[in-house]
């Protein structure tokens, strides 16, 4: 992640160098600064500044330990200590192959999905950054390129977000109740990767439920979102509802085991009071499980900073 | 039908066949964080044959959550149904 990090800097820096080279190039004779660093990779540019940029593409370079082009085959993580994985995911090479996988079968490198219950409607989640201006202006310039870059996902709904969506719910072909254009013969995952093809799907689902089916169901879904070349990011919850977290740490040992990112939304919530979590009057039974206004603030911002890592990681910049 | 609104998974396993059994569970679970009731719901069968007899309902799954309510149409439903000498099993739908 911190490598990442660095690239970004280092990509900021190279995009300026090279924007000035064109800006000038356009105009009179430049001769480019070279930075001072040991060139062992060459940068690839895009196709719409190559051909100006051609003569200066080659001295520009990064040093291989900062290359974007590097994600670790393996997050070095073990799940049996997943309270202290970092929030944001460790992108794996193993990512960037199926996001690779899925732009060849035509999915679409804009669009997210979200596999969630209640907690993820557009109203209360990522929506907020398409609907609300303030929530908006108060990104980070990064975020704010990143919302926009998924502008058509943020304030989407779905048939795979809606209240009470369990993991089996995600493979039952009723639950879609033939609305958002699923047929009635396809589970609401299968509609939404024929009618959305997304890139990648947030899955929150299961964050109150103790199915003991819920793994079998969950690798289906895995399984199929692999297959479809779509990157699933799993995600931690923030309540302990069950007493001995053994959902997040099934939940680490899924994303260990398939290799794929995990989004620790454990932590994010560790400071705030009763751990940003409260009882709904309406679902007394379920007791503290929903998210408080200061925790879902968190919750959207830490969703997003997901997307921007993940994104950027498997499309290599 | 009253097994799966009342989400009671024994007995609801013990009352169709195992082909069917993990379709079966699939459905209990897709409404195991909602309530459900049935509404209406009236049964008859409209035929045999060589896998069972067919049965068509009326009525629906009444599934509520924080206040909002789905509901899951039965009559779109034709179910197979066998007697096992004991009791009669639900094998399945088509829809």
């Amino acid at each position: 992640m911190r490598l990442q990090k660095m690239s970004r800097a280092w990509k900021k820096r190279l995009l300026l160098t090279v924007g000035l080279v064109l800006l000038t190039a356009c105009s009179r004779a430049y001769v480019p600064f070279i930075p001072a660093v040991v060139p062992t990779s060459t940068v690839a540019l895009s196709a719409t500044q190559s051909v100006q940029a051609t003569a200066i593409a080659t001295v520009i370079t990064l040093p291989t330990s900062e290359s974007e082009s590097t994600l670790p085959t393996a997050t070095g993580l073990y799940p049996a200590n997943w309270e202290g994985w970092p929030v944001l995911p460790i992108v794996t090479q193993h990512a960037r192959e199926v996001y690779t996988l899925g732009q060849s079968l035509g999915n679409d490198p804009h669009a997210f999905s979200i596999f969630g219950d209640c907690q993820s409607l557009p109203e209360i989640f990522l929506g907020l950054y398409a609907t609300d201006s303030q929530e908006f202006a108060s990104l980070s310039p990064d975020l704010q390129a990143t919302a926009n870059y998924f502008k058509d996902s943020l304030n989407r709904e779905s048939s795979t977000s809606k209240g009470g969506t369990t993991s089996g719910a995600l493979l039952w072909d009723e639950w879609h109740e033939n609305k958002y254009d699923c047929r009635a013969d396809e589970s609401p995952m299968d509609c939404e990767l024929r009618t959305h093809r997304p890139s990648f799907v947030l899955i929150m689902v299961g964050t109150h439920t103790e199915g003991v089916r819920d793994d079998l169901y969950l690798r289906k879904v895995l399984d199929a979102l692999l297959a479809h070349g779509v990157v699933p990011i799993l995600s931690t919850k923030a309540d302990n509802r069950e007493g001995d977290n053994h959902i997040n740490l099934e939940t680490a040992k899924l994303a260990a085991e398939y290799n794929i990112p995990l989004w620790n939304f454990w932590p994010v919530t560790s400071d705030l009071p009763n751990r940003g979590l409260y009882t709904k009057k309406t679902e007394p039974q379920l007791g503290d499980i929903y998210l408080t206004d200061a925790a879902l603030e968190r919750h959207r911002l830490s969703a997003l900073q997901v997307l921007d890592e993940v994104r950027r990681a498997v499309a290599g910049n | 039908m009253q097994a799966l609104a009342d989400k009671n998974e024994a007995v609801m396993t013990s009352l169709v066949c195992p082909d069917y059994e993990a379709d079966a569970l699939l459905e209990l679970d897709s409404l195991a964080l909602v309530k459900t009731s049935l509404k209406d719901v009236s049964c008859r069968q409209v035929g045999t044959d060589d896998k069972g007899a067919q049965v068509v309902c009326r009525g629906s799954i009444e599934a509520t959550y924080n206040g909002e309510v789905q509901s899951f149409d039965l009559s779109t439903r034709s179910y197979t149904v066998v007697n096992d000498g004991r009791d009669w099993l639900v094998c399945g739908y088509k829809k």
